[in-house]
């Protein structure tokens, strides 16, 4: 079984793996980082640190986090070595699915979807967000304030 | 129960400046000083705001010159925005994640006020090397020194 915790950006309700996400906190205030790029604007403080927001509403083709706006839940998440904070409009509570209920990606149209998995009578996508946050850091990513062109979801 | 010494060491003084949308800090203890803006040493006068990547606040007219001194070297730097100190509790400056370093080179910490993150806390050992050609790339708007005005 994999537990992922459904997450709603913009209009798309996603699924993140559980395994990574440390903690769900409410609407956390955010601080910009002038010229950060727009999948990773700022920092938030989490347990003593310092640690970077993640947009993914960037990729995503949805609004953007804007300086002073939050979103209602903020997901905490362990991504390879390092936490990142992932603000969202909603989350629910985690949902286990078996092998065969994660199918290969057909139906969703969001960037980094690795799977498909129904659940709210939807086929919501399985969001690799580590690869999401290697790709910003390792600039592998195009930088969407840069000329880098946003992937339209379908997904709803 | 610590004594006063203790207690001010686990401080920080910040000199803040207030920018669009941005507050910026330096350590107070790197501020030799801050001079009414002079025309006459506009050559020698980095534009701190611009270094930084940040916009002055519109109708700004109070034009000033930071001196920044770390270990007996000097930078002169134009300052346009409210000025203000602060003191902060040392464990309210958090390390900026290496993530976001390249696109905020100059800043090493963010500082908590009231519990959020507030301040782009900048380094000064790294203004002292920054140089007018980092003003130039980091910032959209003009960097020209403004013609000599009152304090």
């Amino acid at each position: 079984m994999r537990a992922l915790v459904p997450a709603k950006i913009g209009q798309a309700w996603v699924l993140v793996d559980a395994e990574i996400v440390r903690e769900i906190l409410g609407a956390e205030s955010w601080l910009p980082i002038p010229g950060a790029r727009a999948e990773m604007p700022g920092v938030i403080a989490w347990r003593g640190r310092a640690i970077p927001v993640v947009d993914l509403a960037a990729p995503f083709g949805f609004e953007r986090l804007v300086a002073g706006a939050t979103r209602a839940r903020t997901l905490i998440a362990a991504v390879d070595e390092s936490i990142v904070a992932v603000p969202v409009d909603a989350a629910r509570e985690v949902h286990a699915f078996a092998a065969a209920q994660l199918k290969p990606v057909n139906i969703t149209e969001l960037p980094y979807a690795a799977a498909e998995a129904e659940l709210f009578e939807r086929i919501l996508p399985v969001i690799d967000l580590p690869r999401f946050v290697a790709e910003i850091s390792s600039g592998a990513a195009p930088d969407l304030e840069r000329g880098g062109v946003a992937i339209h979801a379908g997904a709803g | 129960m610590p004594g006063p010494a203790e207690a001010r060491a686990a401080r920080a003084s910040l000199l803040t400046i207030q920018a669009v949308g941005s507050r910026w800090a330096i350590p107070s203890a790197a501020v030799g000083g801050i001079e009414p803006f002079d025309a006459a040493t506009a050559e020698t006068t980095l534009d701190l705001l611009a270094l930084l990547g940040a916009a002055a606040a519109p109708r700004f007219e109070a034009w000033r010159v930071l001196v920044l001194d770390v270990a007996g070297e000097q930078r002169r730097l134009l300052v346009r925005g409210a000025l203000e100190l602060r003191e902060v509790p040392a464990q309210s400056l958090l390390a900026l994640p290496l993530a976001l370093s390249l696109a905020a080179p100059l800043v090493t910490h963010v500082a908590l006020v009231d519990g959020k993150p507030s301040l782009l806390v900048v380094s000064p050992e790294r203004l002292l090397r920054a140089s007018p050609a980092d003003a130039g790339s980091r910032s959209a708007t003009s960097t020209t020194l403004p013609e000599a005005r009152s304090c």
